[in-house]
């Protein structure tokens, strides 16, 4: 596979770092997302991405170095620019006291490429009617209908900030079915943000992974998973520091048995866990919501090893 | 853009209708009791003040529901610039106002031009256009409060202060209004941008909101200065408070009888007669001299601080005559039933004023239902009977006639320069016009002179003139205390020259000018733009006193030495740097206080270590 | 031509295995038990992504290794057809990979402590369903 010119590139940022107070939100962030298929941005709360997304859309200026969004600088998106890119929040922020049909019109009216054929094709998944004002209808249906607004914009990059959050398992589907059934997302890049790793694994090519402000993993969410191994070790005495298990991203003592959660070890973990006294090892593979989880946990609060 | 302008007129509809149909009804009622169009300037401020703030809460609550984080960039990320999203939701907000404001106000002169016989003047078909323009400088206002950087918003209220305090007069009122309702919107359409919390990028937008912020600041010292003064009234040493007022200074002066002034004058005079008119003064009566004029009316003004001056009743003939600007007549209704009476000019043809006329109440001598109107520099006999207004007296044309007050027989006429004294006999006897015998001039201007007091002496009259209206103040004269002689021949000496004192230090005197020279300048020309000096009202300011000049100076070199400081620490580019010094410099501790509320510390100062990273 | 058959599997997320790699034993396994016959045509990456509710990348990726391993073959602008069976992988290889789900089922067996012949019958009346495919 070739790497992608700078232009190949929806987002791209630098050493950005972003601070509020004495807190940084963004630590020299290098970030570069290819053009096309679905990135899945995870990460704990108060990762960032909130922050990353404002100072991408210009709305946040960066403390320190730069950021830019389909090639241009993001604090200097012109209306045509914003045009190109479709914005979904977790709010789905929409005028509750206008109509639907409403603003269906006013989007129709701002977006140059607007796309009736992809919007009906959305909006069908849903008992949305043109006459009922937006503040009455359900949570699911209005992700429903903000879905259909932002694809029919036919954007070149659509970021989708935790979109079925808040939402029910029936509205959750819909939502999903409705974005990947929608040809119009098909053709843009989708950035999608969740923490719901169900979601991840259904929808993401490419999975990224911010914690504390820095990029932590971006591959193929398989090749994720592959990373991650679960390893069971009976050591009949306490086991070895957790400071010296190499890759650990936790450490668990059940039943009298060490589960170790690892990255990046390949079989002479095993040989490791019988030098620190185990007397029998064994290995699994971990889902993704385990890995991803496992991983992010890596450095909050460790349950004592005993 | 349209449809953004829809959504929100239709948003707030009900709001606007409901709020139109409610000041209909309050204007409807007011209008049954009383001459909407006839009211003193308070009652106007009053409604002003209610349009202000019903644009106000209306730019508050908007602003206020778009600028949550999401809800802001779910407005601002469309392929849409700035200024025409703006542009919508504003414009929306101005029709709402004048729906809710000035639409009743039209329908209810309509009312007044067309159902009753009411004087509705070119004047007061500027009411709703005024309404409009200051509900929509409020709602602007409300708007950047919510919409420009938290430190800072609050500045935009400058203008509805220069609204309420200006000083223009006529339909250039609606230029002032007009003015202040386009920077308000520049202060709008500068904040209208992604990041809320930035501070203004180019060189127009800075001067755009640090202006206003600057005179904001200025005006907060002023507010803490009055703060001040209040809790030194409340501890009771404040020389307007005090029991007994300092010996010397000018409130004791005005606390005087007209007897104690004049003996007070007198004690100072080496006149050879002054023993024997102290005597004179204390055996008979001293006569203080009025005005009867609270500012000098101007053609087509939208509001009169004295209203009722400018209409007068009938009783004899049970008819009010309302003057008219358009047709600088009186109109008259009768209070029988409402009915047009007829028109009043002057003389028997009915000729226009030469200036907008004001009812001087009545003048002894003359007949029941009689009484004295004030035109410009003349006065006139209004004859109930005839129902004519009569030229009487007639000043020189530079002057303009403020009051009349009799003196024994005599008419003693007070302009803006003199005092006349005129035969009242002959006032009484005939329709001619009279001519004075004597003219004083006053030695010192109109707007100083507080109080005049008189006693007829048998070769002439002893006139007493206390110049102490402003002594509080930096546009007041030094007070000082003049008494004349004027005698029979009509030689005028001066007897007796008083200096009085200051009650307050220069300090406080001064404090509305050393805060910042500069804005104290121009806060004068604001308030002063478009309008017309009223010579009632000139004072001769002295010079400003040299140690409150250095004292400013010192407070523009330390603005400055910390602003030197503080542009260390903020991420400026060089141009601005210096800008801001020079600012400072020039315009003093506002100009600090406005760049240190622009910028504020902390996360601006690591863009500078990225713009320089030789220093970081 | 042969109609689009349906492809009824399951995909579970928050399993160990990827999701392209269940649908890949899914099928072989629909394959191996002739609910797949030779020559079926299988549903299109976007029919099949909208099924399971999943990214059609992911099918898309599945299906590369089906048509890899010789499970599936490509007919050019008409879809995805089951392959004629054929030797998909080497001898080594196919050695190897038997060692290890003979090791794997030892071991499984070994803790159940089940008699070997047993096991054994169980095995075989296991593996009958693969008989179907070897007649096919």
């Amino acid at each position: 596979m070739t790497e992608p010119t700078p232009s190949e590139y929806v987002i791209q940022t630098e050493a950005l770092c972003k601070r509020y107070g004495a807190k940084l939100a963004l630590d020299h962030l290098d970030l570069r997302i290819a053009s096309g298929r679905i990135h899945a941005i995870v990460g704990a709360n108060g990762a960032g991405k909130s922050t990353l997304f404002r100072i991408l859309l210009g709305f946040l200026p960066p403390s320190s170095g730069r950021a830019s969004i389909l090639g241009r600088d993001s604090q200097h998106l012109t209306p045509t620019d914003r045009g190109r890119i479709g914005f979904v929040n977790e709010e789905h922020t929409l005028p509750n006291w206008m109509r639907v049909a409403a603003v269906t019109a006013m989007q129709r009216h701002h977006y140059p490429r607007w796309d009736q054929r992809a919007f009906d094709e959305v909006i069908g998944h849903y008992h949305v009617l043109p006459e009922q004002k937006v503040g009455q209808l359900s949570r699911g249906e209005r992700a429903g209908f903000n879905l259909a607004l932002t694809l029919a914009q036919r954007p070149e990059l659509l970021v989708l900030d935790e979109p079925t959050l808040g939402l029910d398992v029936v509205a959750k589907r819909a939502f999903l079915e409705s974005l990947l059934y929608s040809n119009a997302a098909g053709q843009c890049t989708v950035i999608y943000c969740s923490h719901q790793m169900e979601e991840v694994e259904r929808v993401a090519d490419n999975l990224i992974i911010l914690e504390r402000g820095h990029l932590m993993n971006m591959s193929a969410p398989d090749d994720f998973c592959a990373r991650v191994m679960h390893w069971v070790a009976d050591i009949p005495f306490a086991g070895p520091a957790p400071a010296s298990v190499p890759g650990l991203l936790q450490v668990q003592r059940i039943d009298g048995l060490h589960h170790y959660l690892v990255l990046d070890q390949d079989e002479d973990f095993a040989d490791f866990l019988k030098a620190s006294g185990a007397r029998s090892v064994q290995s699994m593979p971990v889902s993704l919501d385990r890995a991803v989880n496992g991983f992010l946990a890596k450095n909050h609060a460790v349950p004592a090893a005993a | 853009m349209r449809d953004l302008f829809k959504g929100e007129l239709l948003r707030f509809r009900g709001w606007a209708i409901a709020g139109a149909v409610l000041h209909l009804l309050v204007l409807g009622f007011l209008a049954r009791v009383v001459d909407l169009a006839q009211q003193p300037l308070l009652v106007y401020r009053v409604f002003g003040g209610v349009y202000v703030l019903a644009g106000l809460l209306l730019g508050l609550y908007q602003m206020g529901s778009y600028r949550r984080p999401n809800t802001w960039l779910n407005l601002l990320h469309r392929p849409l610039p700035g200024w025409r999203i703006a542009a919508s939701l504003l414009g929306a907000g101005a029709v709402l106002l004048a729906v809710a404001a000035a639409l009743p106000v039209l329908l209810i002169a309509g009312y007044q031009a067309g159902m009753t016989a009411r004087v509705v003047d070119l004047r007061h078909w500027l009411f709703p256009l005024a309404a409009l323009l200051i509900a929509t400088c409020g709602y602007l206002a409300g708007a950047y409060c919510m919409l420009g950087g938290r430190r800072h918003s609050t500045c935009a209220l400058v203008f509805l202060v220069l609204l309420a305090v200006s000083q223009a007069i006529g339909p250039r009122v609606l230029i002032v209004q007009a003015l202040a309702l386009l920077w308000l919107a520049a202060m709008v359409l500068v904040a209208f941008k992604p990041d809320l919390s930035a501070p203004p990028r180019s060189l127009a937008a800075t001067v755009i909101t640090a202006l206003p912020l600057q005179m904001g600041v200025y005006l907060l010292a002023l507010l803490l200065g009055f703060g001040m003064e209040m809790l030194w009234i409340m501890q009771g040493t404040h020389p307007n408070n005090m029991s007994v007022p300092p010996p010397g200074g000018h409130n004791e002066t005005e606390r005087m009888t007209a007897q104690q002034r004049m003996l007070a004058g007198l004690a100072v005079s080496r006149a050879p007669q002054a023993p024997l008119w102290r005597e004179q003064v204390a055996l008979s009566e001293v006569q203080p001299i009025g005005s009867q004029l609270a500012a000098t009316p101007v053609r087509n003004e939208l509001t009169h601080a004295a209203a009722a001056q400018m209409e007068f009743d009938d009783d004899e003939l049970r008819v009010r005559w309302v003057f008219s600007h358009d047709r600088m007549r009186f109109e008259g209704y009768r209070l029988t039933d409402g009915r047009r009476f007829g028109e009043l000019g002057v003389g028997t043809d009915d000729a226009a004023f030469p200036a907008p006329a004001q009812a001087a109440g009545s003048l002894p001598a003359l007949p029941r239902g009689d009484g004295a109107l004030i035109a410009g520099n003349t006065l006139y006999h209004y004859v109930s009977a005839s129902h004519q207004a009569l030229p009487r007296i007639r000043l020189p044309a530079s002057e303009i006639l403020a009051g009349v007050t009799p003196v024994g027989e005599s008419l003693v006429v007070l302009s803006d320069r003199a005092l006349y004294f005129f035969d009242g006999r002959d006032a009484a006897a005939g329709d001619a016009l009279l001519s004075p015998r004597q003219r004083l001039p006053i030695p010192g201007r109109s707007g100083d002179l507080r109080d005049i007091d008189l006693i007829e002496l048998v070769d002439g009259y002893l006139v007493s003139f206390s110049f102490t209206t402003y002594a509080h103040e930096l546009t007041g004269v030094a007070p000082y205390q003049s008494v004349l002689w004027l005698d029979d021949s009509g030689h005028v000496t001066e007897v007796a020259h008083r200096a009085i004192g200051y009650d307050y230090p220069a300090l406080y005197r001064y404090k509305a000018w050393w805060p910042s020279p500069a804005l104290y300048a121009l806060r004068v020309a604001a308030l002063g733009l478009f309008a017309v000096v009223d010579p009632l009202d000139v004072t001769a300011p002295p010079p400003i006193p040299r140690r409150v000049q250095l004292f400013a100076g010192a407070l523009m070199l330390l603005s400055l030495l910390a602003a030197i400081w503080l542009c260390r620490r903020r991420a400026l580019s060089t141009p601005a740097r210096l800008a801001w010094l020079l600012a400072c410099a020039v315009v003093g501790l506002p100009a600090l206080a406005s760049l240190w509320l622009l910028y504020p510390a902390g996360e601006y100062a690591t863009y500078r270590r990225r713009l320089r990273p030789a220093t970081a | 031509m042969a109609r689009t058959q349906a492809l009824l599997i399951q995909i579970a997320t928050g399993d160990p295995r990827p999701i392209s790699k269940q649908i890949v034993d899914g099928v072989r396994m629909k394959i191996a038990t002739g609910e797949l016959a030779v020559g079926a045509q299988l549903p299109s990456v976007r029919g099949l992504a909208q099924q399971l509710t999943i990214n059609p990348n992911t099918v898309a990726k599945a299906y590369a290794e089906l048509t890899g391993e010789g499970w599936l073959e490509s007919r050019q602008g008409l879809g995805l057809y089951v392959a004629t069976p054929r030797q998909r992988l080497s001898n080594a290889e196919r050695d190897r990979r038997m060692d290890e789900a003979v090791q794997g089922f030892v071991h499984e067996v070994a803790a159940l402590d089940y008699p070997p012949e047993r096991a054994l019958s169980r095995l075989e009346r296991a593996l009958r369903v693969l008989a179907p495919k070897k007649t096919a």
